[in-house]
């Protein structure tokens, strides 16, 4: 019974000075195969008599507009929602793509250099490592969504409300007018103001862990126990993490959605 | 008790007590939304995104857990 398990992602090898791992190929051909389908999809756009393909992307799109519709408003809907539904689909295919067959199977064994010299023979150190690797199982991928999240949180923030208003959140000093008590409530507010500005920061590495801890957690799962049976009994296993990796991807746009929604509302108008 | 043998026992605490609240809490949000479905049930739609949600921030926790517990497991 052998179990490769790699917290990390493996590195296939350099190209350019750039690191190329299992991870980002495999996010690569992700992002191909959608953008492929988009422009296939995008061309072939009828009003009258819409075929497969286009049915399939109006449902899917429909119900997530809806859902950003109820949460954020018609207005601000059409300026993020594109880049919420880009997230859904980019970790929805990336979860389901360590779910293929072939992304298991595939082992690479890479060109190492020379390890040792035994008597003249040269002796090559090379490991097999999975070829492909589903993205969001590597927490390089998922710190990289969560950031881009976060910020675009903070950026919708400072263009809907303005600079001011939007520091106004964290640091709010106008109460110090009030006599002695306005210095003592302008004390509170600051500290209450940093635990704010902290929990911003929080938020990237609760929507980076979740993410890469239920993806790899899965597919750690899935590796035991095909090791512990044959291949019939991974199949429940397998319908599990289609979804888990179909939760995991709407939890994180619906997040993106609240948050976003939270801080683009003024807070000053309820006082 | 070795290292190495600590290091195991510490991994099976882990997730045993980092699962343990988590599950809690995501039995009583699963148990207040069937509730309210029951008493409202033309809210479900608005209930069940919420739930979905609520039982995100809760597994979240289990989730660190298991971070860690890997961590241990296959860096340490």
């Amino acid at each position: 019974m052998d179990i490769h398990i790699a917290i990390a992602a493996e590195t296939l090898g350099h190209f350019l000075g750039l690191t190329i791992t299992n991870s980002f190929l495999t996010s690569i051909i992700v992002v191909t195969i959608i953008l492929a389908y988009a422009f296939m999809t995008g061309k072939s756009l009828k009003l009258k008599k819409p075929g497969k393909n286009q049915t399939i992307v109006e449902i899917i799109t429909t119900g997530l507009y809806s859902l950003s519709l109820s949460i954020l408003g018609k207005k601000h809907s059409k300026a993020y929602f594109p880049i919420i539904f880009s997230f859904f689909i980019f970790i929805l295919m990336s979860n389901w793509f360590g779910l293929l067959p072939f992304v298991n199977g595939i082992k690479y064994t890479p060109q190492t250099k020379i390890e040792e010299t035994i008597e003249g023979k040269e002796i090559h150190k090379a490991e097999a490592m999975h070829l492909f690797r589903a993205p969001t199982s590597d927490l390089n991928t998922t710190l990289a969504v969560a950031i881009v999240s976060v910020f675009l949180i903070q950026f919708a923030a400072i263009k809907e409300l303005g600079i001011g208003n939007y520091s106004g959140k964290f640091f709010n000093f106008k109460v110090v007018k009030k006599g002695v008590m306005g210095y003592f409530e302008a004390g509170i507010n600051s500290f209450v103001g940093i635990l704010e500005l902290l929990s911003e920061f929080t938020k990237i590495i609760s929507f980076a862990f979740r993410l890469f801890g239920n993806i790899f957690a899965g597919e750690v799962l899935i590796i035991v126990i095909s090791a512990l049976t044959y291949s019939l009994g991974t199949l429940p296993f397998l319908g599990l993490e289609i979804f888990v990796g179909l939760i995991q991807a709407f939890v994180f746009t619906m997040l993106t959605l609240v948050f976003l929604s939270v801080s683009i509302s003024s807070h000053n108008n309820s006082h | 008790m070795n290292v190495e043998a600590s290091n195991a026992l510490a991994i099976g605490l882990i997730m045993g007590f980092g699962t343990l609240g988590p599950a809690l809490g995501i039995g009583l949000i699963g148990s207040k939304a069937l509730e309210a479905v029951g008493r409202n049930p033309e809210a479900t739609d608005k209930i069940q995104t919420l739930m979905i949600l609520a039982i995100a921030f809760a597994e979240a926790i289990g989730i660190f857990a298991l971070v860690v517990a890997l961590i241990l497991k296959f860096v340490a």
